[in-house]
């Protein structure tokens, strides 16, 4: 069973993505930030994250995810209320494999995250 | 210059609701008050605090399961995403902070904001700012400026 690290300082987000991608097959870990992700990215196949979080945001925690050789190919889906362009490159240019602007379509954020572990 | 912005936020928060299956409709005034508040400030272009105020049957009624106020939080940071993400199409640009949320009796704005009736009850939006010096609004909107709610971009 494919490991998906949920990052949102938000639990209802985490509770509402963990739902819809544990009914898809997936196991689910929470972080509540990006420091924490960094804590628990161990073993993911992938990494869901939110942008805008208390500690460390989600695109300082991309870009040191992937700044270490053990996580460099772990994919990273950005999950947010931003739409600027400005941050979607830089996400991009930090290794994020996509973006998705909330609220989300739970068989749409499925979809991406079978696309995306495939 | 700015007098489309109420009209924006009030765009942008029956949207958002309607984005989780609650319709709203507008109405002129209170008829009740709301029980839970989440408010989040903002710096950049337009120097304010957007408030969004409800009862606990219509926050629970856009997501049945955690807590009113944690969501309420998170729908108040959905919403200013959303005016956020519409002020960009007029190249006004906001910075937002992390949202609170406050439960209370008699929650009531004092002036301006908007009124919508839900079949779970009023929900109240309000958005209290300052222009920045130099902040200009855009008449024409740019809708290439900015991705949009929903969107998923794979690269």
């Amino acid at each position: 069973m494919k490991k998906v690290l949920v990052v949102d300082d938000s639990a209802t987000v985490r509770q509402q993505v963990g739902t819809a991608l544990v009914q898809a097959g997936f196991q689910v870990v929470e972080a509540v930030d990006g420091l924490d992700a960094l804590d628990k990215v161990s073993g993911a196949a992938m990494v869901i994250c939110d942008v805008n979080m208390p500690r460390m945001n989600g695109l300082e925690m991309i870009e040191r995810m992937h700044a270490d050789p053990a996580y460099t190919s772990v994919p990273v889906l950005m999950l947010t209320t931003e739409g600027q362009p400005a941050l979607i490159q830089r996400a991009k240019k930090a290794g994020a494999k996509g973006w998705v602007v909330k609220p989300f379509k739970a068989d749409l954020l499925v979809a991406a995250v079978k696309k995306i572990t495939a | 210059m700015f007098d489309s912005i109420p009209k924006v936020v009030g765009d942008c928060c029956a949207d958002l609701f309607a984005a989780y299956a609650l319709p709203l409709e507008r109405v002129g005034e209170a008829s009740n008050r709301p029980e839970v508040c989440a408010v989040l400030g903002t710096t950049g272009d337009l120097q304010g605090t957007a408030i969004l105020a409800t009862t606990i049957a219509c926050v629970n009624a856009t997501n049945p399961v955690g807590d009113s106020r944690g969501w309420i939080s998170e729908l108040v940071n959905q919403l200013v995403g959303r005016i956020k993400n519409e002020l960009l199409r007029h190249r006004i640009e906001i910075v937002i902070s992390t949202p609170v949320a406050l439960r209370g009796d008699r929650l009531a704005p004092v002036g301006g904001g908007e009124v919508f009736r839900s079949p779970a009850g009023e929900v109240h939006v309000w958005f209290d700012f300052e222009p920045a010096e130099g902040a200009a609004w855009q008449d024409t909107a740019d809708d290439t400026a900015v991705a949009s709610e929903g969107d998923v971009l794979l690269f």
